[in-house]
């Protein structure tokens, strides 16, 4: 037995944890010659000491096509979470086609001078899966669009992020930009094909600019990329133009009543003016043959009767300004839910249109709903999310609310002003 | 002979004086005897005139006062009343005033010969629209009273005087509630009977206080909701209302005028005929998760995502009441992560509190509309992956923000492209490795000395072990003394040998799935000291690096 022997023991001088994202460096249509970057970001829960970060690579054949930024040793400061680094990758010209795999290590590590008995060092493996291709391959996505306020005759402003995960210098096609009132309806359509392009594996925010004449006032703007028939994505924005004549919203078609067609309250008026003119025309053959038969010239009423006929056979006609005289049927504007005898309905806009159909756009949700409270209080607790068309019946009424019936045998509280109609 | 011709020459002189004598008398005798003093009737000196001059295209209105003028001038000296009578008849009154037999409009009182003589007359509803008048100066003598000759004066101030009827207005109404943006159009029923000339027309005029002037709203053109066209009857009026209108019922006042500015006497002038603008839901536009950028997490620890949006409403910006975002993956769904009992920090993060952004674009008051909004979750590290080699890898972290206003109106929408939470490759190794005192030749048999590894981040993990040879000063113990094992009471034989190179071991530390009770695993560590080793403290380092796990040991 060996006395004396020194003490042997491991010192767990790093209790923070630590951790790397992301987890892999992944591209497969690199292309020799070109270059592809990934941002990674070392983290720690707990930064109570200043630590350096070591990468080490395992890249059987491709470490030189490697470069990190920035480098291969850099400080993890105190206090600081996140710390940021950048995998380079650029293959060789002549670099076969192929599959290459690899991974690096990020640790840890103390000062050298810190380091007392037995250290535990934390990292963390990062996979590397690559493969080399000549083929051009196009992928772009739209990471964000945004949209400028406009001010005076400054053209329209939009901001595409767009990240170029190909191989080749790409850019869409074009951006098409939809503009509707704040009724949402149609008012114009902007287009341009100028957009700048992105390099590959790049992310870059470009700008596109279009001109417009549309007069001061705040709009939706539906901004939808195009890469040749593939719609990359499409957004609903929202924007002003400001230091502009207002913008008049467009009239709503409606038509006009004259004193004549008041008379008509039927929409048989035109054919009463068909039986004129017909009447008249009649009158105006007899009469011909008459005259032709007596080898008499014709005489005065001739024009008369003629002006008559075309005068019937005009107000029969669908003119705009002979049209019916009964308005047409406004949408009567509803309330946003209707109770049983209440149904919630969508409100209609003024035009008749369901502003919150939904919007026909893959991959985009949207959906009203209309709550029913626990209490007649705005602030309760929701009981239930009421969509549009749902009926219920009503067990109490009060000044602006009703209490209705649920599904489920319980009741809630609907406000008066989310109801279409009221049955009896 | 000459005596004959000088007595003819005689009697023609006398004949001749004869003729003048009876020429002179007679002058004499008209002078002498024409002469009789007695009362005569005054007369117009200024002829008569109303005042103001009414016509066909500017008549009086009903309630209206015309004054009669005139001035006249009585021979006698006496006193004379202008008497405006409605026929071409008048009774003078000795001692008085006259009177008209057939009716009169008004007299003045006593006015001194010279001066001039007014009355006045306000024009009745009853009155014809257009009206004779016959103007008469008559004296007051107390015996043989005397009145003028009628006058009708002349033009417009003179006879007849016209007058306007005020129209008829019986019922008001409007086709309200209106949306913002659509229009509220009014409808009177309404018209004038009046015919003199050209038929009266009439209008309608709106305001959104009570009172008109001059046929508007006495606040001008800021004051008015709309006012029609001057129509033979049932005039109406449209109102465009504008976007942003908050939801509330507004006051419209209706008025009735005819083409002459004169209003409507019926009860129905200036009610009320107020309009609702409608409740509209607001709409969400724009919403975005993290600025469209993939999510990297942070080890151990919650990482702030920023949600965002535009919401719009068309009462105003002010009516979005709350404003809440909900944070899932792609395969849960808004529908299973829309309430708070359905919060799961691995895919769902609902009811997120929004708020309006300190600065661009911001509520602006009753004419703004819209307002961007933000949202921060506080993520948790082992929120689930969505990138390559996950459990998930065909799908992606999308958000929803929900609007509603204060009736209890609400709209989502949701991110039109969602974004990966990336693979965050994370552990802790705590606790701590004492061999105790060993000589040499002793062992840790079997491996007793433990290490656990949590899991910190997002994926099931194994481990890479590697080390390095403990040295004290010169001396060194080779980092193969050392083994480890997964399992407990491995015999030190059995343990796997630690070496220079990372050497991976499957561990399989589940993915952790609750914060509380992150995912664990235990090392067993041992060592045996070689012979010849001197004695001394050693030191040395070993390396536990997180490898992301296969899926199936999640």
């Amino acid at each position: 037995m060996v006395l004396g022997w020194g003490l042997f023991g491991f010192v767990d001088s790093v209790r923070a944890g630590f951790g790397v994202s992301p987890a892999g460096l992944y591209h497969q249509h690199l292309k020799p010659g070109t270059c592809f970057s990934q941002d990674f970001v070392i983290s720690r829960a707990d930064p109570d000491e200043e630590l350096v970060a070591v990468i080490e690579a395992d890249l059987p054949e491709i470490g030189d096509w490697f470069q990190f930024e920035p480098g291969k040793k850099f400080t993890l400061p105190a206090g600081q979470k996140r710390v940021d680094f950048t995998i380079k990758v650029c293959p060789p010209n002549e670099t076969p086609s192929d599959r290459y795999q690899g991974v690096i290590r990020v640790k840890a590590t103390p000062r050298e001078e810190e380091i007392v008995g037995v250290s535990v060092v934390k990292g963390a493996r990062i996979e590397v899966d690559l493969t080399t291709s000549e083929e051009n391959f196009t992928d772009l996505i739209v990471r964000q669009i945004k949209i400028g306020d406009v001010k005076g005759k400054e053209p329209i402003r939009v901001w595409l992020k767009i990240e170029n995960r190909g191989n080749t210098v790409a850019a869409p096609d074009r951006l098409e930009l939809e503009i509707l009132d704040l009724r949402q309806q149609p008012l114009t359509t902007l287009q341009t094909e100028r957009l700048a392009p992105i390099p590959p594996s790049e992310t870059k925010e470009i700008e596109a600019q279009l001109e417009t004449d549309l007069g001061s006032g705040e709009y939706f703007a539906w901004a939808r990329v195009y890469l040749g028939d593939q719609l990359l994505r499409q957004e609903r924005l929202v924007f002003q133009i400001s230091g502009r004549e207002k913008q008049a919203l467009p009239e709503k078609e409606t038509p006009k009543k004259t004193a004549l067609f008041n008379r008509f309250k039927e929409k048989g008026r035109r054919s009463g003016f068909l039986i004129l003119a017909a009447i008249f025309g009649f009158g105006l053959v007899l009469l011909a043959l008459h005259f032709r038969r007596q080898k008499k010239a014709i005489p005065w009423v001739f024009p008369l009767l003629g002006g008559l006929t075309l005068l019937a056979l005009a107000i029969s006609w669908n003119q705009p300004w002979l049209k019916s005289s009964i308005p047409e049927a406004k949408p009567t504007p509803t309330p946003a839910a209707q109770v049983k005898g209440l149904t919630v309905e969508q409100e209609a806009s003024a035009s008749g249109e369901n502003k919150f159909q939904p919007l026909k756009v893959v991959g985009q949700q949207e959906q009203i709903y209309y709550r029913i409270y626990r209490r007649p209080n705005l602030k309760a607790q929701v009981v239930y999310f009421a969509t549009e068309g749902e009926q219920f019946q009503v067990l109490e009424e009060r000044a602006h609310w009703y209490r209705v019936l649920l599904d489920d045998g319980t009741d809630g509280w609907l406000p008066k002003a989310n109801v279409k109609e009221v049955n009896p | 002979m000459i005596r004959r011709k000088w007595r003819w020459l005689a009697i023609s002189l006398q004949l001749l004086a004869l003729v003048a004598f009876i020429y002179h008398s007679v002058q004499a005798d008209s002078v002498a005897t024409s002469v009789t003093v007695g009362n005569s009737a005054p007369s117009f000196t200024v002829d008569p005139a109303e005042s103001p001059a009414s016509s066909s295209t500017s008549p009086t209105d009903v309630g209206s006062s015309i004054t009669f003028t005139a001035t006249a001038s009585d021979p006698n000296n006496e006193s004379y009343y202008l008497i405006i009578c409605k026929t071409n008849s008048v009774s003078p009154t000795n001692g008085g005033a006259p009177t008209c037999p057939g009716g009169s409009w008004c007299v003045s009182a006593a006015t001194t010969s010279g001066s001039q003589a007014s009355c006045s007359y306000t024009t009745q509803q009853s009155d014809s629209e257009s009206n004779d008048w016959y103007a008469f100066v008559c004296d007051g003598n107390s015996s043989a009273a005397s009145c003028s000759t009628a006058s009708q004066g002349t033009g417009d101030s003179g006879s007849p005087f016209k007058v306007n009827h005020p129209p008829s207005f019986t019922a008001i109404s409007n086709d309200g509630p209106a949306d913002p943006g659509a229009t509220v159009t009014w409808t009177a029923t309404a018209s004038d009977g009046d015919l003199d000339g050209t038929a009266d027309t009439v209008k309608l005029v709106v305001c959104k206080t009570a009172g008109i002037s001059a046929g508007d709203c006495d606040g001008g053109a800021s004051d008015r909701w709309c006012a029609s066209a001057l129509t033979s009857s049932n005039p109406s009026c449209s109102y465009s209302v504008p976007v942003p209108t908050a939801d509330q019922a507004y006051n419209a006042y209706a008025y009735v005028v005819d083409n002459h500015n004169l209003g409507s006497s019926d009860t129905t002038q200036g009610s009320n005929s107020s309009y609702t603008v409608n409740n509209v839901a607001p709409v969400v536009s724009a919403v975005t998760i993290n600025s469209g950028t993939d999510i990297t997490l942070t080890e151990g620890t919650t990482t702030s995502v920023v949600l965002g949006a535009t919401i719009t409403d068309n009462n105003g910006c002010g009516d979005v009441s709350t404003a809440t975002a909900s944070a899932y993956r792609s395969g849960i769904g808004y529908a299973a992560c829309d309430t708070s009992a359905e919060a799961n920090d691995n895919n769902c993060y609902p009811v997120i509190n929004c708020s309006v952004v300190a600065s661009g674009n911001t509520c602006d008051g009753a004419s703004d509309a819209s307002a961007d909004y933000e949202c921060t979750v506080s993520m948790q590290y082992h929120a689930d992956p969505t990138d390559l080699n996950t459990q998930y890898p065909t799908e992606n972290w999308l958000d929803s923000v929900i609007a509603t206003d204060d009736n209890g109106a609400s709209h989502r929408a949701e991110v039109s492209t969602g974004v990966e939470v990336n693979s965050l490759v994370a552990l802790d190794v705590t606790g701590s490795i004492s061999y105790g005192n060993l000589t040499v030749g002793q062992k840790n048999d079997p491996l007793d000395k433990t290490t656990t590894v949590t899991g910190t981040g997002n994926v099931g993990l194994d481990v890479e072990l590697s080390g390095t040879d403990m040295s004290s000063g010169s001396d060194t113990i080779a980092v193969t003394q050392q083994k480890y094992a997964l399992a407990a009471s491995t015999a030190y034989a059995s343990g796997a040998s630690l070496t220079t190179t990372a050497t991976e071991v499957e561990l399989n530390v589940a993915k952790t799935t609750d914060n509380a009770s992150p995912a664990t695993k235990t090392i067993w560590w041992g060592i045996e000291i070689p012979s010849n080793t001197p004695p001394g403290t050693y030191s040395g380092t070993n390396t536990v690096g997180a490898v992301k796990g296969e899926t199936v040991d999640w």
